[in-house]
């Protein structure tokens, strides 16, 4: 396979898999905004752009955080590298270049999402279409994990496939912790809050069932971060996120039969945090645990970059 | 002379090759043309043939507007053309490799020397070179009109890097998915073997200095941005190899690797689809930055084979078209079967007289133009526009051949809810490697507007499924 080709394979998953995430953040801002009239809070669209990454690009095209205009930034506009739609555009670019090496059915999917977004137009958006888009989006973005997983052989293109949409998510799960649990420890917010803002965090990650089904109907900061650091079930884990990402990076050795710096970067990842604990977590500190792990799995993507997309020079070095 | 109609006779009769697909016509009335024409934008929408052109540095893609009612061929027609083809592709590659070498048609004067040597297509840096198997136009894409019930013609031919196949076989593709019962009532010649032609084709060239034992074939491309880069990754996927830009190609000790996850692989045989001036900035055009450093030297020592071969562009240039007939002759001693179009040299003094006296009647063209641009029509321009053109050519007369207009048949096409004529032309495709081989199909170009004899896609042309009927079923009714 070309060097570009899984570069490309990579980055058309990361996109999709960011895709998924922004709708599913924006659907739960939502989800308050029409349910919480009473409330007097009202900070759940500015830790939608925290979590997003996108706050301060935002700050400089507006000057007011409110749904319109966040809704408005992170899902349509074409300046801001990461919305939706371009999200989309992205994903259908780093796959149109390489339609060689997908299926026909998992192109189909995305060229069709491609041609329906011209439809939501910013200029006839109104707010009350927005969880129609949303849905759209999200089904969009499962059928076409479906005709991957269906039609794709199982070789290297299905590895780096994984990788963009493991180290995505990973990268995705703990921004969103992070910024949760920013708001969650800050003085201002009363229990009553606390507790609508654990459920918003599962809500988003598309889990709020599936928690209570484990660990009962209370939500408790400790069981909430086991759910979304150590339960393997759970495939928003990080733990089950660095698992996956381990395995298609020795599956990547095997295949090519040569083992690389991506190999030992991620064995090192799965050792560190294996051992750790939820106590040690919450002792040093959750946030400083998070951007820990945000760092390393940064230092992943440099990694797996260097192994496989910089070209042949590297990929023919030899890693024992 | 009214321009011979491919579906009907004079008297308005049903062609009897046509016999099942006027019923299939007659059977769709009110809307459903209308929703079968949706329905196919919608599919070739999805499937993905758009192909792109350049407007203020923004990137449009829009579809090739395909049309619903096939362009026929009985087989006795395409015999004829067939034979015509092979013929004609057998004499240009005989040509290009005596161009480049000892040069007998010049020396026996049927082609004067100051035509080729002086030519901007002529490539100096293959002199004394010749490729595996001596062939240098691998792939060939004639423009085939028709005039009559029996005349076909040859418009121009294409030896660089003729495009348009992947329609032809997404045309079929659509029409047997939205129409199946017309395959099974009518017996068409299938064309999905072209990919498998293709890469044996290629593979039957590999260089002799090749030790893979399946020789290592990719498409060049200039990238994701050129308008036929659909086409370039439709073929690579048909064929299972790699498509691969300048970047993902590097030269050391005159070995072509290309660039893989991992490592390093040697390529063999090269199937490029940019322009001799791109190819390698160190023998051509410097600024290129879409070639591949070296891959010149890699190729003159043997390492590598380039298809179509560099300088095969000295074949279908407008002025030495006018020799074919004559290659034939010389090279095969055979009579041409398809018959070029009568063509003035406007280099020529008496031949640019006739053309200043009988503009109105005439089509000129210029010598290195393509895609219907630089052409002037005579019938359908006015005083205006032939005096400026008339200016041109007197500036740079080598630069002008002048063709009479020709009554391109027509076709039965979808025009805003009814069937109008409009015209057609037809381009096969041509293989020649260790043997030579026509795909049972080709592209059929329609041009959309009313009168236009521009078929090309850039200037608003569509295209049409082209069936080859199979012996048995030319005289179905």
């Amino acid at each position: 396979m070309l060097s570009r080709t899984a570069e490309n394979l990579y980055w058309a998953c990361r996109y999709i898999e960011r895709a998924e995430m922004l709708a599913r953040l924006i659907d739960v801002g939502y989800r308050i905004a029409i349910t919480k009239k009473t409330s007097k809070y009202n900070n759940e669209w500015d830790s939608i752009l925290s979590s997003s990454g996108v706050k301060e690009d935002f700050l400089e095209k507006y000057s007011e955080i409110n749904q319109r205009n966040v809704e408005k930034y992170l899902c349509f506009d074409k300046n801001n590298m990461s919305s939706i739609v371009n999200c989309i555009i992205h994903t259908r670019e780093n796959l149109r270049v390489i339609r060689t090496s997908i299926t026909r059915e998992v192109w189909d999917v995305i060229n069709s999402a491609f041609q329906e977004i011209e439809n939501f137009k910013p200029s006839n958006y109104r707010s009350s279409k927005l969880p129609n888009f949303l849905r759209w989006i999200i089904q969009r973005t499962s059928m076409l994990k479906g005709a991957i997983v269906s039609t794709q052989l199982t070789d290297d293109i299905y590895d780096f496939m994984n990788l963009g949409y493991y180290i995505e998510r990973a990268d995705n799960t703990i921004r969103i912790l992070d910024v949760k649990y920013y708001i969650l420890l800050s003085k201002d917010n009363k229990n009553i809050e606390n507790n609508y803002q654990w459920e918003t965090l599962l809500r988003s990650i598309a889990a709020y069932i599936q928690y209570r089904r484990i660990y009962g109907v209370n939500v408790d900061p400790r069981k909430i971060c086991h759910f979304l650091i150590f339960n393997k079930s759970n495939p928003r884990s990080l733990l089950y996120c660095a698992e996956n990402i381990n395995n298609h990076v020795n599956n990547l050795c095997k295949y090519y039969n040569q083992k690389s710096l991506a190999y030992s970067s991620t064995s090192k990842l799965l050792a560190k945090y294996s051992d750790v604990t939820i106590d040690e977590i919450f002792k040093t500190g959750t946030h400083e645990f998070l951007l820990d792990y945000m760092k390393d799995i940064d230092s992943l993507n440099l990694s797996i970059s260097s192994s496989y997309f910089d070209g042949g020079y590297n990929a023919s070095k030899n890693y024992t | 002379m009214p321009a011979y109609n491919e579906m009907l006779n004079n008297n308005d009769s049903v062609r009897r090759p046509y016999g099942k697909v006027a019923k299939w016509i007659d059977s769709m009335h009110g809307n459903i043309f209308e929703e079968k024409h949706n329905e196919a934008k919608d599919l070739l929408k999805r499937i993905g043939i758009t192909f792109s052109i350049y407007k203020q540095n923004d990137l449009n893609e829009r579809l090739i507007p395909f049309d619903m009612v096939p362009r026929i061929f009985t087989s006795k027609e395409w015999d004829i053309l067939e034979k015509g083809v092979i013929q004609r592709t057998k004499a240009i590659n005989l040509f290009i490799n005596d161009i480049y070498n000892s040069g007998e048609i010049l020396k026996d004067k049927i082609i004067p020397p100051e035509l080729i040597y002086k030519n901007k297509a002529y490539e100096p840096s293959m002199v004394g070179f010749t490729p595996p198997k001596k062939i240098f136009s691998h792939i060939t894409g004639s423009d085939i009109v028709r005039t009559s019930n029996n005349s076909f013609m040859i418009l121009e031919d294409n030896c660089r890097t003729p495009s348009g196949v992947s329609y032809m076989m997404q045309n079929r593709e659509i029409m047997m998915r939205m129409f199946p019962s017309l395959f099974l009532e009518n017996s068409i010649s299938p064309i999905d073997d072209y990919p498998i032609f293709l890469r044996n084709m290629l593979s039957s060239v590999a260089p002799k200095k090749c030790n893979n034992n399946e020789p290592v074939i990719v498409i060049l491309t200039p990238g994701s941005y050129n308008s036929a880069y659909y086409e370039h990754s439709f073929l690579a996927d048909l064929m299972g190899i790699e498509l691969v830009e300048g970047r993902d190609l590097f030269v050391e000790k005159d070995i072509v690797y290309m660039r893989t996850v991992r490592g390093r692989q040697k390529v063999d045989v090269l199937y490029r689809r940019i322009d001799d001036q791109y190819l390698d900035p160190l023998f051509f055009d410097r600024n290129s930055i879409i070639g591949v450093p070296g891959i010149m030297s890699a190729y003159r020592n043997g390492n590598i084979t380039i298809c179509n071969a560099p300088g095969s562009g000295i074949a279908d240039d407008k002025a030495i078209y006018t020799y074919v007939p004559d290659m034939i002759k010389f090279y095969l001693g055979e009579k041409p079967i398809l018959k070029n179009v009568k063509t003035w040299k406007c280099g020529n003094s008496q031949d640019l007289k006739f053309v200043k006296e009988n503009i109105k009647d005439l089509v000129i063209k210029e010598v290195h133009g393509s895609g219907g641009h630089g052409m002037l029509i005579g019938q359908y321009s006015t005083k205006n526009q032939i005096n400026l053109f008339l200016k041109k050519i007197l500036k740079n007369p080598e630069n002008f051949i002048a063709q009479p207009t020709l009554s391109l048949s027509t076709c039965p096409t979808y025009i805003k809810n009814s069937l109008e004529q409009r015209h057609v032309d037809f381009r096969p495709f041509c293989l020649q490697g260790d043997s030579i081989k026509i795909c049972k199909g080709g592209l059929t170009r329609v041009a959309l507007k009313e009168n236009s004899l521009i078929v090309n896609s850039s200037q608003g042309g569509g295209v049409k499924d082209t069936w080859i009927l199979q012996p048995k079923d030319n005289y179905a009714k």
